[in-house]
């Protein structure tokens, strides 16, 4: 099961090039008719997020400390280009995060993954950190990609696929 | 993992009532400034999905023939609220498919999981069963669920029901 579930968050890192591969930098952080979240908050906010399942998973953090304040959740991200890395930059952060997440999940202990979630918090939400982790890897990259998918639209782009 | 995924598949679920549970039926079928898959379709769709997903794993088709037409991908969903179910029977519908494929995946034999995907024209993306399953009750649910949430933005909605 481990493997499928791999292939689908490989399969989202696939989808997040597509969807992103014919905008500018400046298009990027555009946030047309209320859509405030933006392919370049987007796709740091899924890295950094990766790098706390790195963390989650035993991995030491690799997300530029730099780049931390601008992911953040809640609130409106900026509209401000020179906010955010490049397209480019932040392409190959999330490929990055994603190449070593993939590799610790394959190799974690089973045990860990049905041990429960470390944060009270969170652990309402998320039982265990298998709960936690397939959700990020799967479910989690899904939603913001459909988020890219929909400002899309309302950008008056056309459908990434015919790109 | 078996059990984690379909904790992701619940919880896809319950993030999709929370986002239309404030809608009308006449609301669910708007297209607000280009964003065209809205909730009744995407609800419909979501369904009609999660029931092939139960054929592939050799469960009889119980989506309802004449809701096909409203579940079909590819061009513009229609915007007359007459052409779809109401928001309660698509709902009812998803729950009833969830249900059902969520008992398959738990009780299926591991090894069908494995095998070569039937259809080769869905094995150029998906290689095995078990690609196809994991992407359809994860990542493919949540990108749908995720363009709903950029669709309330674009709706001027708060980001779900509860504010």
């Amino acid at each position: 099961m481990l493997r499928h579930l791999i292939f689908t968050y490989q399969f989202n890192l696939d989808r997040a090039r597509t969807l992103v591969r014919d905008l500018s930098d400046e298009q990027m952080t555009r946030q047309p008719h209320g859509l405030v979240n933006h392919p370049a908050w987007l796709l740091g906010h899924l890295a950094a997020t990766s790098n706390q399942l790195a963390k989650m998973l035993g991995l030491e953090s690799t997300f530029p400390a730099a780049w931390g304040d601008t992911f953040k959740s809640g609130g409106t991200p900026s509209s401000d280009a020179a906010d955010f890395p490049s397209k480019e930059e932040l392409l190959a952060e999330l490929a990055a995060q994603h190449e070593r997440v993939a590799d610790v999940l394959e190799t974690a202990d089973p045990a860990r993954l049905e041990g429960e979630h470390p944060s009270e918090g969170a652990r309402k939400r998320f039982p265990t950190v298998g709960d936690y982790a397939v959700f990020l890897i799967t479910s989690h990259e899904g939603s913001h990609l459909g988020q890219i998918t929909a400002w899309r639209r309302a950008m008056g782009l056309g459908s990434a696929t015919g790109i | 993992m078996r059990e984690h995924l379909l904790f992701t598949f619940k919880f896809n679920l319950g993030h999709l009532e929370s986002l239309v549970k404030d809608l009308t039926d006449e609301q669910m079928v708007q297209q607000p400034h280009g964003v065209v898959n809205h909730p009744a379709w995407t609800i419909c769709h979501l369904a009609s999905a999660a029931n092939h997903t139960g054929v592939a794993l050799g469960l009889e088709s119980s989506f309802p023939a004449e809701w096909e037409a409203a579940a079909k991908t590819g061009g513009v969903p229609g915007a007359d609220a007459s052409q779809y179910p109401s928001k309660d029977a698509l709902l009812a519908e998803l729950t009833k498919q969830h249900e059902r494929v969520a008992e398959a995946v738990a009780n299926a034999d591991p090894a069908i999981f494995a095998k070569e995907f039937p259809d080769e024209g869905t094995r150029k993306y998906f290689p095995t069963i078990g690609d196809f399953v994991d992407y359809l009750l994860s990542a493919h649910e949540a990108n749908h669920i995720g363009q709903i949430a950029a669709w309330r933005r674009a709706m001027g909605l708060p980001s779900n029901a509860d504010g």
